[in-house]
């Protein structure tokens, strides 16, 4: 006959049996609750490597409150935002796959002026900036435009910072590149997709654990030096690694990138009251999935599995609470400059008239 | 009578109407507001030169035009043709900035705390909104003698220049001889045009602008006085 112990009152969910097993795949519940409860149009900012973008379009679809703090300009149709990279994250960062490069984005929104430190790559004629290489789809036009973009964008970010009650990050990956001079991460690898790789200055870095850790702790301090009440949630990308420069095969590779940030992400939740871990990794890619939510090449996740996810997300999160009120300017901004227009149409509708006055 | 030079465009065709009649030139001037232009409505065709779209007034005014001259294309008179059409910038640069978008010229400086565009991307936008008046230009460029004038430089405001630029380089790939008058209208102290050449609503230019304008087209050679 057994005592009292700890596991005698544990839900169903704490059991492997009850939990996984007998509940199948689709039957899993629970999975993730929410830390906090959230004003009911609690503001979201989305950033992080590919599978990130997901989130961005899932919240849009739900009519949830994403901030957009570098939107297409407007009357852009939907291709041409998308073709400039305009709506994916919260600004045009493009994707940000570690800590490393999450904290040198924070970094830059509270020192803009450093933009002029990023490296550019000639392009041909064109220039891609370092930290964006594939934003503009032919590069900018001089290295000037470029790193005008380049300020736009930090600034824009910090502003991301500011409007979101929550900043969702999703971790993609332990490898990346690195300036051997200014420790500048890169999203890619010199000479893969833009810029010519120099071995003597393109240092390869697989990060540990201590590293990550160090990294998203000193970028979650600046973030909350911009905003104090921002939660942030992290999430780590169930997608692999395309490839691996670590010398492993790209499964081991993988699976030592994933189980770090997995295990960086909770501690991170662990320490934090303002840290949450959403868990988008275990439902796409632990076992009992048994890889149904990937594509034949069993790297891309389906759409049916990102939306099996965004499920778990929007029944875990708790949108209950009183609503804060966001003023938006861009409508008043917009009606303006209608008004003006309609004033401008009727000024040359009189003048293509006036033309025929004879007297 | 034949007349000497056919002038087709926005509201900004007015003064090179009466800068022509001022010069003592025969002129059919056919103009639409630049909303009519930008709408899309007006577009080029393969046996007429140019159409108009739903709105069959419109398209009548044309049609009178060619067969008052005998004509069944209207861009393929062999005539001088004056223009301004293709940039209709009041309908297209303020919703550009509603998110608070600067793209800016090459001189321009970039306004701390506004969203950067970069100039490929005005240059897909302006695409977007007017390659069916470019394909327009190519027409008349092809059958007529055109000379498009870009529009007087009157304000200083974000985008315009950035536009204009990109329009008037597309409009010159598509043939067209394009004349800007920033080249001798703009007064250096403020950077626009002389507020006597302007007409009451600070954005047209006025009859002597136009008498100015026309006279500087044939001094440049856009336009050879019949």
């Amino acid at each position: 006959m057994s005592s009292d112990n700890p596991y005698k009152d544990l839900p169903g969910t704490g059991f492997w049996r009850t939990g996984v097993a007998e509940a199948g795949l689709f039957g899993l519940e629970e999975l993730w609750r929410s830390k906090w409860q959230l004003p009911v149009d609690a503001r979201f900012s989305t950033y992080g490597s590919c599978f990130a973008q997901h989130i961005s379009r899932a919240l849009v679809g739900r009519g949830i409150s994403w901030v957009d703090a570098e939107p297409a300009p407007g009357r852009t149709p939907a291709a041409l935002s998308r073709k400039f990279n305009y709506g994916i994250y919260s600004s045009r960062t493009g994707n940000i796959y570690t800590a490393a490069q999450l904290l040198h984005w924070v970094t830059l929104a509270l020192t803009p002026g450093w933009v002029d430190l990023v490296e550019l790559w000639e392009d041909g004629e064109r220039v891609r900036d370092s930290l964006r290489p594939l934003v503009e789809p032919l590069g900018f036009a001089s290295q000037d435009e470029a790193r005008k973009s380049l300020r736009s964008n930090a600034l824009a970010f910090r502003r991301s910072i500011e409007q979101a009650d929550v900043f969702v990050f999703t971790l993609g990956l332990t490898e990346g590149w690195e300036n051997a001079e200014t420790q500048q991460p890169y999203p890619l690898c010199p000479g893969t997709s833009a810029g010519v790789f120099d071995p003597g200055r393109h240092l390869f870095r697989n990060y540990t654990y201590p590293e990550i850790y160090e990294d998203l702790t000193e970028a979650l301090s600046l973030m909350w030096t911009i905003n104090p009440d921002l939660k942030v949630l992290l999430t780590v990308s169930p997608v692999p690694l395309t490839a691996t420069a670590s010398g492993d095969h790209v499964l081991v590779a993988t699976t030592y990138s994933k189980a770090t940030l997995r295990a960086v992400a909770g501690d991170l939740a662990r320490n934090f009251d303002t840290v949450d871990y959403f868990p988008s990794y275990e439902i796409i890619a632990s076992h009992p999935s048994r890889a149904t939510f990937f594509e034949p090449n069993m790297r891309t996740v389906a759409q049916a599995g990102v939306d099996y996810v965004m499920g778990h997300f929007f029944n875990g999160i708790d949108l209950g609470g009183p609503a804060r009120g966001h003023a938006d300017e861009t409508e008043d901004r917009r009606a303006k400059i209608e008004q003006q227009m309609a004033e401008e149409d009727l000024v040359c509708e009189e003048m293509t008239l006036e033309a025929f006055n004879e007297a | 009578m034949k007349p000497d030079v056919l002038v087709i465009g926005d509201s900004h065709a007015a003064p090179l109407a009466w800068g022509c009649e001022a010069l003592g030139l025969k002129v059919e001037h056919i103009s639409f507001s630049g909303r009519n232009w930008h709408e899309g409505n007006i577009i080029p065709h393969d046996d007429h030169g140019i159409w108009v779209k739903k709105r069959r007034w419109a398209q009548k005014i044309f049609t009178d035009l060619m067969e008052q001259l005998g004509v069944s294309n209207l861009a393929n008179t062999g005539m001088p043709v004056l223009g301004s059409f293709g940039y209709h910038m009041g309908r297209l640069v303020p919703p550009f900035g509603w998110n608070d978008h600067v793209s800016p010229a090459e001189d321009e400086p970039f306004p701390e705390n506004h969203l950067h565009a970069s100039s490929a991307f005005v240059s897909d936008y302006v695409h977007l909104y007017r390659n069916p008046h470019f394909r327009l230009a190519r027409n008349f460029a092809r059958g007529s003698r055109l000379a498009l004038i870009a529009p007087p430089p009157a304000f200083s405001r974000p985008n315009y220049k950035a536009f204009r630029l990109e329009i008037t380089r597309r409009l010159m790939a598509e043939g067209a001889a394009v004349y800007d008058p920033e080249e001798d209208f703009i007064d250096p102290e403020t950077g626009v045009m002389r507020p006597e050449l302007l007409a009451g609503d600070n954005i047209h230019g006025n009859e002597e602008y136009g008498r100015q304008l026309v006279s500087k087209l044939i001094e440049r050679g856009y336009f050879e006085r019949p």
